[in-house]
């Protein structure tokens, strides 16, 4: 699309931000949760969402579930199909509350400010340990 | 003053270090910018829509504010103050007053206007905004994208949304008068496509009593509002009330001698959209609002054929039926939206003025039909035209009236700068206690054939805007054809055309994500060069945060004026608000407003001295996340 409406190249432009925010939160994130992997498998059940991990760099997107190192759930369909040994991050309120008990993290809107949660149950089960600057967001939820 | 301003800029140098210490990599930080970039004004904001000026969240929850009118206190053109019977008055500098349909105001997409008064001022000081995420400021608009009836300023309220604000608030605030203001809300998503938002507020505020030959001048109120949407997957379904009892400041008697005077407005409504997968927005509302007012002054009360009375009690019911429609058709260049209203409106008046009495009602339907298009002609340049047409039918003798509305403009992006200019032909509905009466002509003489008054606006404005940086000046020049006046004995009748100019300049600097600074001056003339309020001032701001504390500073100057043969000096408001972060859900605050007791000061008719729109208050806040 060579041009657009001004006003869609503002909007645009937000969104832009925004995803460019967004992907470095999920960097982190990843980051974190894989500190010695080169390259980090995940798989997502949202497409929209497709491109924003694959522009982070040591990111793969894959489309089989059983090949992902982590599952980024934004949908949280059919939990019950979800291979539970996987790594689970939930992103959004709603599939946070779904999955928690299933979950590593979640990265959700809550109380009018964007929440960033680590489960210390399942950090511990998958033998993470978080950078200093990530421990604050460590919650006991079981 | 000087101390003032030096103090803002340390603060600024003590802020500039600290924001060296955070790296942009800091998750926190990253949380903060995601929070701000995904800021729901991003989403909402329309800049074709007029000159907008954005009070976001951040902003509104730094300043403390509780009401509406704590935010339109920042205005420059117009500005606030407050009527002879305590409800809010816009005024634009040098004027005496905006008209009263020259102002809308909405929630979300409802339109809050009264019939009878055709006005949302009434209500204004009882918005409270625990409930409101951000508010957009349209001005020299007149847009019909909003697909709204006619006026040059745009006040727009967006609810908080659920979808982000899942969770329980409660909020107190008291201050030194005893005033408490109490307000708590409920959001939750209840599925993928169920979630609902819940609100209410209390308040009860005390105010300076001023006296004048021994009678009492006073302006307390009680207030209540209720607010709660329900969103079912295309589907919406909003309700508002918002009420407010209050003293009558100084009544409506001719000397501003009241014995009694008090002003009891409530409105409430229901507001269902719908938007269709096709595109189509259909919207359905009901308003109704009562006003009651009761007055007794033994100087005498104006009531048009009863002539001058000393008693007077006045009570309307409004009722308003909409029906909306409309739909964007949107090609990679251009932007048609088409849209149509169905209104009916009807008024219930009923008063006593000494041993006599009023009863009637009255109705009519407004049928509206309208479209714009925005055009790119290249991606930095944007032409937009609208029309409107709206057929006034009456069911009295009021002579039915077709209006039209035209718009064009222009926006234009050349690198860092942006060039807006318009031009609307518009026209200020008259509230219909102007148009029509029973044969009693109470509560004012009314004229049927009255033409309703029709502004042409010339306006345009350039931005230069950075990271940093933004700057921002504005004009705009303004003919009025059939300006509305009123004489005792004749009533509401037509004037000679006026003409008006305005203008304003703004400098904003942002330190980094938590700091803010900027400083406002505006100035406006009437052709006739007379002043009835402070033709010019200006605004220094500054919005910062230092570790856990949040702080908003304002000091706002007003020019000296002169009206009704009392001077008015030059006023200085200086606000003050600090917000310290106990944890995330936690917080304590204490605001002081018009700490210098040296704020603006209107003059009214019949008293010999002026009186302060803002007291000298402290408050002290709570608010608690759960």
């Amino acid at each position: 699309m060579k041009k657009v409406l001004l006003i869609f190249l503002f909007l645009a432009s937000v969104f832009a931000n925004q995803s460019n925010v967004e992907k470095r939160i999920y960097e982190t994130i990843l980051n974190a949760l894989f500190p010695a992997k080169q390259t980090i498998c995940i798989w997502v059940d949202e497409p929209s969402k497709v491109e924003l991990f694959k522009s982070i760099n040591g990111v793969k997107v894959v489309s089989n579930s059983s090949k992902a190192d982590i599952l980024m759930l934004f949908k949280g369909e059919d939990i019950h199909k979800i291979d539970d040994s996987k790594k689970i991050f939930a992103n959004g309120y709603l599939v946070f509350q779904r999955v928690k008990g299933e979950a590593i993290g979640g990265f959700y809107w809550q109380k009018g400010r964007p929440n960033l949660v680590f489960i210390n149950k399942k950090l511990k089960e998958s033998g993470v340990s978080l950078p200093k600057k990530l421990k604050k967001y460590i919650e006991n939820i079981d | 003053m000087r101390k003032i301003f030096f103090s803002l800029l340390s603060l600024g140098m003590l802020l500039r270090a600290e924001s060296m210490d955070s790296s942009l990599g800091d998750i926190d930080t990253l949380l903060e910018r995601y929070k701000i970039a995904s800021d729901y004004s991003n989403i909402t904001k329309s800049e074709s829509a007029g000159f907008v000026d954005v009070f976001t969240r951040d902003d509104l929850e730094k300043m403390q504010a509780r009401t509406l009118a704590d935010v339109l206190k920042f205005f420059t053109v117009p500005f606030l103050s407050r009527s002879n019977i305590n409800s809010t008055l816009f005024i634009k500098p040098s004027q005496m007053q905006v008209p009263s349909s020259g102002i809308r105001i909405f929630v979300n997409d409802h339109d809050i206007t009264a019939t009878i008064y055709k006005s949302g001022s009434m209500i204004c000081n009882s918005i409270t905004l625990d409930a409101i995420d951000h508010i957009e400021v349209y001005r020299s608009s007149s847009s019909v994208e909003f697909g709204n009836e006619p006026s040059t300023v745009i006040i727009k309220l967006y609810t908080k949304d659920a979808r982000r604000d899942e969770g329980k608030k409660l909020r107190v605030s008291i201050d030194n008068y005893g005033s408490s203001y109490i307000s708590s809300y409920f959001a939750q998503n209840i599925s993928e496509d169920i979630d609902i938002f819940i609100f209410g507020n209390i308040n009860g505020v005390n105010r300076d009593t001023y006296y004048n030959k021994g009678y009492a001048l006073k302006s307390d109120s009680s207030n209540r509002n209720f607010y709660t949407n329900l969103n079912y997957k295309n589907w919406s379904f909003e309700v508002g009330h918002f009420r407010s009892d209050s003293d009558a400041f100084l009544g409506l008697g001719k000397s501003a001698t009241p014995e009694n005077a008090n002003a009891d407005t409530k409105y409430s409504y229901l507001h269902i959209t719908n938007k269709l997968e096709s595109g189509l927005r259909i919207q359905a509302a009901f308003d109704f609002s009562t006003s009651n007012g009761y007055m007794q002054d033994g100087s005498g009360i104006y009531a048009g054929g009863f002539g001058f009375v000393g008693s007077y009690k006045l009570n309307s019911k409004d009722k308003i039926l909409s029906l909306i429609v409309d739909k964007t058709f949107k090609t990679d260049k251009n932007s048609l939206f088409l849209g149509g209203f169905i209104k009916h409106k009807k008024a219930d008046v009923e008063g006593s003025f000494d041993l006599k009495s009023i009863d009637f009602s009255t109705y009519y339907n407004l049928y509206s039909l309208y479209a714009e298009n925005k055009y790119s002609i290249d991606p930095t340049t944007m032409l937009l035209a609208s029309i409107k047409g709206d057929f006034y039918r009456y069911n009295s003798k009021v002579e039915d009236k077709n209006e039209y509305i035209l718009r064009f403009g222009t926006i234009k992006n050349i690198k860092n700068f942006q060039l807006k200019a318009f031009y609307t032909r518009t026209y200020y509905a008259s509230p219909l206690i102007a148009l029509y009466s029973d044969e009693t002509n109470v509560p004012f003489k009314t004229n049927y054939s009255l033409k309703f008054a029709q502004p042409t606006l010339y306006s345009i404005g350039l931005r230069y805007k950075t990271n940093e940086h933004i700057f921002n000046i504005r004009t705009s020049y303004i003919e009025l054809r059939n300006p509305i006046g009123y004489d005792p004995q004749k009533g509401f009748f037509n004037g000679k055309k006026k003409s008006y100019t305005q203008y304003e300049a703004s400098y904003t600097y942002k330190l980094n994500l938590y700091n803010k600074f900027s400083i406002d001056a505006y100035y406006g003339k009437r052709d006739d060069s007379l002043e009835f309020s402070s033709p010019y001032g200006g605004h220094l701001i500054a919005f910062n945060r230092y570790k856990k504390f949040d702080f908003f500073n304002m000091l706002e100057y007003r020019a000296p004026y002169t009206n009704y043969g009392v001077k008015v000096k030059s006023s200085y408001d200086l606000t003050t608000s600090v917000r310290y972060h106990i944890n995330e859900d936690l917080l304590v605050g204490l605001k002081g407003e018009n700490i210098l007791n040296k704020g603006y000061k209107q003059a009214y008719n019949g008293l010999d001295f002026p009186v302060s729109v803002f007291d000298r208050k402290f408050w002290l806040n709570v608010e608690y996340l759960f």
